[in-house]
């Protein structure tokens, strides 16, 4: 824990750089999870290929599709980023399309019944209804971010991965610890965040 | 000589090891899937009792997820050594808070009229959960169980890092070696029994959610 | 609701493009004058590209680090895509790795000539190679050596079948590794041990210091020889190959910065393996020294830079 403490500017700045990669990741991934999710909901036939192709995505050990990547968009932050916002669709697409599966089918009855639009209906109803439980979805992705974000390190784009990586490569314990608690914090972090604003966002119904 | 052909080469004198590979990583997969069934569904049914401590112990376990694999593994080597006991130690936690959230969870959503219903008709604790909680609880924790099961398969492919064999023997080589038939030979498998596991999974949930 | 919700989005949309925006070095279109060192992420290589850094800063170039990357695959896959511009790389390495070669060369000069024609595809180029030889070996504890009296490989052998064997990826596969080794001393014992298992190359002496294996696959340069007082055994067969570091270049940096061609060369002749040893076990040993100084130091003492 010495080395914690002893240099503390250095771990925060790979703790702001993971900090940075985890929230741009995720941004991105919802921009594309929360479309894909819905197209999944609305359309059984599609479910299973596409929760089953972004599960297939998600075993490919991360180590390997970074070194894939590279030769196509290099080192850094923006390989980090695909690799971390593939990954994240997996739980995030899940999360989406069961939140709009579940619905109840009753509120959509009653909406068409007052002459809503399949428009109205999806911006109206179902999206609002659907949040909380996306919030949660996205609390468990972004500890996933997090933790899959170590191995950007691997390809230069920084990160508290370079403490562990660099405390396993020169046998530095201290290194090591410094680095898993970091993230430890990090996530504890993002967790009581998220956990925050879905309290603030779910709809006042006891 | 193209990548087919390589690992065709592979198989042809070393089917015997990549069987063991193969079985090894099933073996280590399954082993700590079930440990952590065994310790973390108990768990998160107390936990679905005692609403004050739940939110710490969900907290303490999920840091476990966060914390890379190699790291634990690393730190665990002084204590644990090397070999299948510290790769199942690292996969057993790293399976425990999707099981352990989703039995939570599931286990406070039945609604609680049930559960009066039951006590009225002279159940015990126990009996109350086997007969009437955990049937209506299974199609959730099946959904835990089965997001843990791809995460496991997984995260199984570090296991070689500390001595624990696996199909992540082919990977990492083929990530040190450049070579596209190696990581096929390990990423292909790897990917086929996780879907494997989701078939599996997906169908029992099912068939749980229509018993109700 | 739909205001809330479309708000949230926008919100987090905002977020995501402002952090995108000012996060960390993207990889392309940096100053032309800007050299890019890299490195894997061992410490051998790690200190060695630091050395390259700041000879270059030395020389009055702008340079910029991308040390301890993951492994030769990632690196070299940013040399060749343009990202790196340099790192240190094993002639070995490029043999068998890059160029697939499944003849494992002995012979210093002819390694480097070979690799030195075989990379001209990818126009990068070998500068002068140190004399340290960062190839595989094995080493045990002493008092285990002597209980079994093993100096050489060949007594390794005739032993083999009694002792436990840790190794890091690629050794089990590779025909400069244990398949090859089999081969050798087929009538000899075989190499083939009681028991062996793999592990991450990070934490090769790992396992001799908690007594899990009794011999590990070392590298010849390893300060842990030194450090942790193990018995290095002799290849008496001469059967690894070399494994020699130089720079490894774009041809299109060395054409636009001559200069660099002595000033690396330079540090060659001093890399020998006792000195790597001792740079290598001043990171990894006790002292835990960081790399940056260890690099800084090294130079500094041997008049390459100035202090």
């Amino acid at each position: 824990m010495k080395y914690l403490f002893d240099n503390l500017d250095l771990v925060m700045q790979h703790f702001w750089e993971h900090l940075q990669l985890t929230f741009s990741a995720l941004g991105i991934a919802l921009c594309i999870a929360i479309p894909l999710g819905f197209i999944a909901a609305k359309y059984r036939k599609l479910q299973m290929p596409i929760t089953g192709v972004l599960g297939v995505i998600y075993t490919i050990p991360s180590m390997a599709l970074y070194a894939a990547l590279i030769p196509y968009t290099g080192l850094g932050v923006t390989t980090a980023m695909i690799g971390l916002v593939a990954y994240a669709q997996m739980i995030l697409v899940r999360n989406v399309a069961a939140a709009i599966n579940g619905i109840d089918p009753m509120m959509i009855e009653a909406a068409k019944g007052m002459g809503m639009s399949k428009w109205q209906i999806i911006f109206k109803i179902e999206l609002p209804l659907a949040i909380p439980v996306v919030i949660a979805g996205i609390r468990i992705a972004t500890v996933s971010i997090i933790s899959i974000g170590t191995i950007a390190a691997w390809i230069g784009a920084g990160g508290l991965g370079r403490l562990i990586y660099q405390g396993l490569n020169h046998d530095h314990t201290g290194k090591i610890i410094a680095g898993t608690v970091s993230i430890a914090v990090l996530a504890i972090g993002a967790d009581l965040l998220f956990r925050l604003i879905e309290r603030i966002i779910s709809p006042k119904t006891t | 000589m193209n990548v087919l052909d390589q690992i065709r080469d592979y198989f042809a004198g070393n089917s015997h090891v990549f069987m063991a590979n193969l079985k090894t990583h099933i073996w280590l997969s399954s082993f700590s899937m079930l440990a952590a069934i065994l310790i973390c569904v108990p768990l998160g049914i107390w936990i679905s009792r005692q609403l004050k401590v739940a939110n710490y112990i969900i907290n303490a376990i999920n840091i476990f997820r966060v914390i890379p694999s190699l790291a634990i593994l690393a730190l665990a080597m002084p204590l644990l050594g090397v070999g299948f006991a510290p790769a199942a130690v690292a996969l057993t936690i790293l399976a425990c808070p999707p099981i352990l959230i989703n039995t939570y969870v599931a286990f406070r959503e039945i609604d609680p009229a049930i559960k009066e219903a039951a006590k009225g008709m002279g159940m015990s604790s126990l009996q109350r959960i086997m007969k009437v909680e955990f049937p209506l609880a299974l199609p959730v924790m099946l959904a835990g169980i089965r997001t843990a099961s791809v995460e496991i398969i997984a995260s199984a492919t570090l296991a070689v890092l500390i001595g624990g064999g696996g199909l992540g023997n082919y990977i990492i080589n083929g990530i040190s070696m450049m070579s596209k038939s190696y990581l096929l030979i390990g990423a292909i498998p790897v990917a086929l029994l996780a879907i494997l596991s989701e078939l599996i999974f997906s169908f029992l949930q099912r068939k749980s959610n229509y018993s109700n | 609701m739909k205001k809330r919700f479309l708000s949230m989005v926008a919100v987090m949309l905002a977020l995501a493009l402002v952090l995108a925006g000012c996060g960390g070095g993207k990889s392309d279109g940096s100053a032309s004058d800007t050299i890019t060192v890299g490195s894997k992420d061992n410490t051998e290589n790690h200190l060695i590209g630091e050395m390259y850094a700041l000879i270059l800063e030395d020389m009055g170039l702008k340079v910029k680090r991308q040390l301890s990357l993951g492994g030769t695959a990632p690196t070299f896959e940013a040399l060749k895509k343009g990202d790196l511009d340099l790192y240190p790389e094993y002639t070995g390495t490029g043999l068998t790795v890059m160029l697939g070669e499944t003849e494992p060369e002995k012979d210093p000069v002819r390694a480097l000539e070979r690799v030195r024609e075989g990379f001209k595809q990818w126009n990068l180029e070998w500068l002068e190679p140190a004399s340290e030889n960062a190839t595989y070996g094995f080493a045990m504890k002493k008092e285990k050596a002597e209980q079994y009296g093993i100096r050489t490989f060949t007594d390794l052998a005739e032993h083999s079948h009694e002792l436990v064997l840790a190794y890091p990826q690629e050794f089990d596969v590779r025909e400069d590794g244990l398949p090859g080794l089999q081969k050798v001393f087929a009538d000899k014992g075989g190499f083939k041990f009681k028991k062996q298992f793999q592990i991450d190359y990070s934490l090769r002496y790992k396992p001799l210091e908690n007594d899990e294996a009794d011999v590990t696959v070392s590298v010849g340069t390893d300060g842990q020889i030194a450090g942790m007082g193990l018995q290095l055994l002799i290849d008496d067969v001469g059967f690894f190959p070399v494994y020699n570091v130089a720079p490894l270049i774009r041809k299109e940096v060395l054409d636009a910065h001559p200069q660099i061609k002595d000033r690396l060369n330079a540090l060659a002749p001093l890399l020998t393996d006792a000195a790597m040893q001792e740079l290598n076990w001043k990171v990894d040993g006790p002292d835990k020294m960081e790399i940056e100084e260890v690099a800084k130091q090294f130079l500094i003492e041997n008049n390459l830079i100035k202090g």
